[in-house]
């Protein structure tokens, strides 16, 4: 029922276009009658507005610099040519078909399923392209060491840190060698996970067609800023991997000491050189580095409390925080899955590998 | 237009990529599209008003997204009321079966029409923006209980036997039973 409501809402508004042809000029033709009212208003007023303006004023210039992605961002939707996520818009390819996830499709290979419901499988089975809502900030993945007794259960590799067009940062599996196709004549599946705009794309495509695929996707991102973080947590995991997706022995620690983990989370504030979207630059050919804070230990993945800052709007209040740095060169760059992306020192770096023990054991 | 005007370029090319998403988004919160478009717009005033604060380093969209729904919470019942704007007069008077030759899009923003201001809001919230409970009342400065007690009339109001989505909830059944 709950999803039928949510594609009932989603089908009324579908077609909805804005009739205003200049939205900018109406917007500030309202905003300049607005301040005639409040200059009429001053004139009668003028000692209650001039203290209201200095307050004011105070508030304005104690703004907020830390990245924040949307409270909430809106079920994947078809708009005109293109299915929106969030902040990212990815063309539909010339012939190709898009459904939801109770809609059959016609060639499987030429369609993208929009994920409007929980369920095991879409009635469009092996589509090309999946799309989901997806509101946790663990990207998830293949899983190492899992013998590890640093981190019992093993880790998952971090993915690599992408830059789509616009600016929106992604997190790409890394590539498994030959994308070989499975005995039903598919290959094998390539997500990326964008954080900011709370969805992601699984790929059943050539590495090649993933790439250019990617390369046709436009984003205007809302997450700038310095890193959100959280106020603290009582958990924090740190692992290191190369470009190949390779994690050495010796390559992830934990922590569970306060100190420490206040540690890192001062070090993480202090990086507050703001990468804005176009100068964002982190590649594939990067190493990655993910950290992983968490607030809480023992309960199930995806409904652990948040430690988010209360002035943060957090994407689900339940979800653990994750800040992604993309290593070496000179886009050395981390990104807070709950927003914000900054230029990440080599000085923090090494501190924080220190702090965890990496390459240490 | 000068840049002082205008707030900066940033804010009109903002305005221009967000302003759809923002009008349909305005258009659940209220039922219809010319009331969604009115207070996209000024939603946008308060925006522009908060720029400097919002960009680059905020987060101009969830904060527009949060003036909407506080605006449509506060004010939906009290300003737009009965009042239903149209790009062009009807070319038949009302009267009939309302239903008749509507698709679906048309009945679903006829029924959320008809609901109460809070229970619209609590409904868009909740299913389409896919907030918790929690959330919502924290974004609308109200408890959770509200927001509980709304959703749930809301609910009620468009599955009644009656109303204009009976049959998309019946098929919806049929389906889910099939």
């Amino acid at each position: 029922m709950t999803e039928r409501i949510s594609e009932l809402l989603n089908e009324a508004v579908a077609g909805v276009e804005p009739a205003h042809p200049d939205p900018v000029g109406a917007v500030l033709r309202r905003r300049r009658a607005a301040r005639r009212t409040s200059v009429l208003t001053a004139a009668v007023v003028c000692v209650g507005l001039t203290l209201g303006g200095a307050v004011a004023a105070q508030q304005l210039n104690h703004g907020p610099d830390t990245g924040v992605v949307p409270a909430a961002v809106p079920v994947p939707y078809i708009d005109g040519d293109s299915v929106v996520a969030g902040s990212v818009r990815l063309p539909i390819p010339d012939g190709w078909q898009v459904v939801t996830t109770y809609q059959p499709c016609v060639n499987p290979a030429r369609a993208m399923v929009i994920w409007t419901a929980e369920v095991d499988r879409p009635l469009c089975r092996n589509a090309a392209v999946e799309i989901f809502h997806n509101p946790h900030t663990l990207p998830g993945g293949r899983i190492v060491h899992s013998d590890s007794e640093v981190i019992p259960g093993g880790i998952i590799i971090p993915r690599a840190q992408i830059t789509l067009p616009g600016g929106e940062p992604g997190l790409l599996e890394r590539d498994e060698g030959d994308p070989g196709r499975t005995p039903a004549g598919y290959y094998l599946d390539t997500t990326l996970k964008m954080p900011w705009s709370q969805s992601s794309i699984m790929f059943r495509l050539h590495r090649d067609d993933v790439g250019k695929m990617i390369a046709s996707m436009r984003s205007a991102p809302v997450g700038a800023g310095t890193l959100a973080l959280p106020r603290t947590a009582v958990v924090a995991d740190f692992i290191v991997s190369d470009a190949t997706g390779r994690v050495a022995s010796n390559g992830f620690g934990r922590i569970r000491d306060r100190k420490a983990i206040d540690r890192v989370l001062e070090l993480l504030r202090e990086q507050d050189t703001v990468v804005p979207d176009p100068q964002a630059c982190a590649g594939s050919a990067q190493g990655t580095a993910q950290l992983v804070m968490k607030p809480t230990e023992g309960v199930p993945f995806g409904t652990d409390p948040s430690p988010v800052p209360g002035p943060s709007p957090a994407p689900d209040p339940r979800d653990t925080t994750v800040v992604t740095i993309a290593l070496g060169g000179d886009c050395q760059e981390a990104v807070s899955a709950h927003g914000g992306r900054v230029r990440f020192s080599d000085e923090a770096l090494t501190e924080l590998r220190t702090i965890f023990g990496i390459g240490a054991r | 237009m000068n840049n002082q005007d205008t707030g900066a370029p940033d804010f009109a090319r903002w305005v221009t990529a967000r302003y759809p998403a923002l009008v349909r988004y305005g258009t659940l919160l209220t039922g219809d599209r010319g009331h969604g478009e009115d207070l996209t717009q000024e939603s946008l005033v308060k925006t522009h008003r908060a720029w400097r604060r919002l960009h680059p380093d905020g987060d101009p969209e969830a904060y527009t997204r949060q003036v909407m729904a506080r605006a449509a919470w506060r004010l939906g019942c009290r300003l737009w009321r009965g009042e239903v704007p149209a790009a062009a007069p009807p070319d038949r008077p009302a009267g009939g079966d309302a239903y008749d030759h509507r698709d679906t899009a048309d009945a679903v923003l006829t029924a959320i029409r008809a609901l109460p201001a809070g229970q619209r809001v609590v409904l868009v919230l909740r299913y389409w923006a896919g907030l918790t409970e929690s959330e919502i009342a924290t974004q609308l400065g109200c408890s959770t209980g509200t927001v509980k007690s709304r959703a749930s009339r809301a609910i009620t109001a468009l599955r009644r036997a009656d109303g204009p989505l009976a049959e998309a909830f019946a098929h919806a059944a049929s389906d889910a039973s099939g």
